[in-house]
């Protein structure tokens, strides 16, 4: 095992709402060591990027508390918040005039306080981010003039320029290419092998599988299952989730989670019912999703 | 930037320094005041200033000509840099420095003190200055009442408030020009023209312990302004405290405005088009758009100053008769030459 015990990053019992859903987020713990890659799994409105922005110290939850190195997220100051965790937003701008080196480079940000110019370090740091996600050959066309992926892959360099000890990334791999996907999770990997503790928010479950160490699974702002990926990714505790009728299929590298089909509105009822006992269920804290 | 960037950064500052300066050193000889004072004769007469009755060419060059530059330049530096501010800020493109209401809420201000003829000075301000620098901020006060709010207003909840006072303030002006006589009318319009005669009985002086904090303010936000762009989130979480960003830089920025819009009324188009140029020649790096939009700024509307006292005298010169000296409104002046430069700018960018 690589993890440390250490925990750095964790909500305790986190609640959060908004104005029209106030009880939106209930209860959910997580506790983030470095050399995890958590993933945070669940249908859309579940609640994932909500978690990741309370992770990420940009709101401040209504009861619970999110501790990084021991101290509330949100009562950081921003700058020495920022030298420890990097946010990647699901959607980061992509209409901006400025080239991909200087959008990388502006992830150095927070580690300078004076001084108008980047320094040699900086610019070095900014060039492996770009080497590492492949990015380096548009290094000085403009972030508008690049395809989806492309800037998404920009956003992950910036983030890295950032040298956090704590990666919080919303759907990373969402607009990327098959190769890009995997490079970016084993770019993950690799971050994480020398420290760094990864939170991802994805819906790609075989990613999940193969790449994360732990995973959270969330429905309806509640945590369902907490734990090693090949006890959550199943069927059996997906298919209530994510109403969908879910295949393993056995293959020479493992077992692959298959969509077959929606689960349809009748079915959905009666398993909106066993959905609510699996809730109760799981759900409590002693069964939640402490690691 | 790299250190590539750095050289071109300084060499871009240093130029557009150096354009400051001749635009300094010609300014004593350019004006509408008697044309045979030339810009020798005037730095000529600089040597007998000690004198008991200084020269004709003297007193024209440094005590009418070059104070007016300088306020020139200083109302351009301060309208180009807010405009950019206000530009990223909004990330609008329409964004001005008057976008706030600023001067809407100047221009109700002076014209009240118009109407009811509020005249005299004090500590050399006059009354309509006064009053329009009162009403700026009374806009500004209204607009940051509403960011104090229990919710955080967006950006764009901002811009709205502020359109709409400034709709307001101008609906309040037309009640008020209605209830006027026709020679306040006058004096009214002439004011909303904006001119740089308004000066009076201000020295030129007078508005730099505001501008100059502003100023500096805003520059030194240019790197936080960049995380900015990127959205309130990323922004955050590069370690931005962007709610103080925002308020700092619309009070910066509104202060100076007022300055502005009090002394000389409200001079359009300058915080427009001066940072969308600079934004097509040096980049949307806020680190380099800042200065170089300021000190472009301020060449521009000292420029667009020496035509609009010379277009009429050229004028006359060229069709044979004397169509006196008189002196178009400077915004007509910044319009007619800058609309077409940014024109053929935007279009050979989009080709």
């Amino acid at each position: 095992m690589t993890e440390l015990d250490r925990t750095i990053l964790s909500a305790e019992s986190v609640c959060f709402g908004f104005e029209r859903r106030p009880r939106f987020i209930q209860d959910v713990s997580l506790r983030v060591s470095p050399g995890q890659v958590w993933g945070i799994l669940g249908p859309n409105g579940a609640g994932k990027s909500t978690l990741l922005r309370l992770l990420a110290g940009l709101a401040s939850p209504v009861s619970g508390r999110v501790l990084l190195d021991g101290r509330p997220v949100f009562d950081w100051p921003p700058r020495r918040r920022a030298a420890r965790i990097a946010f990647l937003p699901q959607s980061p701008p992509r209409e901006i005039a400025l080239t991909v080196r200087q959008i990388v480079l502006m992830g150095r940000y927070p580690h300078r306080q004076l001084g108008l110019f980047e320094t040699v370090k900086d610019i070095q740091i900014a060039e492996r981010a770009m080497v590492a996600t492949q990015t380096l050959e548009f290094a000085d066309r403009p972030l508008s003039t690049l395809s989806g992926g492309e800037a998404q892959r920009v956003h992950i360099a910036a983030a890295l320029a950032q040298e956090p000890g704590i990666l919080l990334l919303d759907e990373p791999t969402s607009a990327l290419d098959l190769c890009h996907q995997l490079r970016i999770c084993e770019l993950a990997t690799a971050l994480a092998s020398v420290g760094m503790a990864i939170v991802l928010v994805t819906h790609d479950l075989n990613l999940a599988v193969r790449y994360c160490s732990r995973v959270l699974l969330l429905d309806n702002g509640r945590p369902i299952a907490a734990g090693a990926p090949r006890e959550v990714i199943t069927p059996e505790v997906l298919e209530p989730v994510y109403l969908v009728k879910l295949a393993m299929l056995a293959s020479e590298h493992g077992g692959w989670i298959a969509p077959i089909s929606a689960i349809d509105h009748v079915d959905a009822a009666t398993d909106a019912d066993s959905r609510t006992s699996r809730n109760q269920g799981i759900g409590t804290p002693s069964g939640g999703p402490h690691p | 930037m790299t250190l590539l960037d750095r050289r071109r950064y300084i060499i871009l500052l240093a130029s557009c320094g150096a354009m400051m300066l001749v635009v300094l050193l010609l300014s004593p000889g350019i004006g509408n005041q008697s044309s045979s004072v030339g810009i020798l004769d005037a730095w000529r007469s600089l040597a007998q200033r000690q004198e008991e009755r200084p020269p004709l060419a003297y007193q024209i060059g440094f005590r009418l000509r070059l104070p007016r530059t300088l306020l020139a330049m200083q109302c351009g530096i301060t309208l180009a840099l807010c405009g950019a501010v206000f530009q990223t800020l909004f990330r609008n493109a329409l964004a001005t420095p008057y976008t706030l209401g600023v001067a809407s809420g100047g221009s109700l201000g002076a014209m009240l003190a118009i109407r009811f003829g509020l005249t005299g000075s004090v500590l050399g301000i006059s009354a309509i200055t006064g009053s329009a620098f009162a009403g700026a901020m009374a806009v500004i006060g209204i607009v940051f009442l509403f960011t104090r709010g229990t919710r955080r207003l967006t950006t764009n909840e901002l811009l709205l408030a502020g359109v709409t006072l400034g709709m307001f303030c101008s609906a309040m002006m037309m009640l008020v020009t209605s209830l006027s006589t026709v020679r306040q009318t006058f004096e009214i319009i002439r004011w909303m023209m904006g001119s740089l005669d308004t000066i009076g009985n201000l020295h030129w002086q007078s508005n730099l312990p505001l501008m100059i904090p502003a100023w500096v303010v805003l520059l030194l936000s240019a790197r936080a302004l960049n995380q900015y762009m990127l959205g309130e989130d990323l922004a955050t979480t590069r370690g931005v405290h962007v709610s103080r960003l925002q308020f700092v830089c619309i009070l910066a920025a509104s202060l100076a405005t007022a300055c502005v819009v009090a002394i000389c009324g409200p001079i359009g188009f300058v915080g427009l088009v001066v940072p969308h140029v600079t934004a097509l020649l040096v980049g949307r790096d806020c680190r380099i758009l800042f200065p170089v939009s300021a000190m472009l700024g301020g060449v521009f509307l000292s420029i667009c100053d020496w035509v609009s006292q010379l277009a009429m005298v050229w004028a006359g010169a060229f069709t044979g008769q004397s169509l006196g000296a008189v002196i178009l409104p400077i915004g007509v002046i910044t319009a007619i030459i800058g609309v077409p430069i940014f024109l053929v700018l935007l279009h050979r960018r989009a080709v």
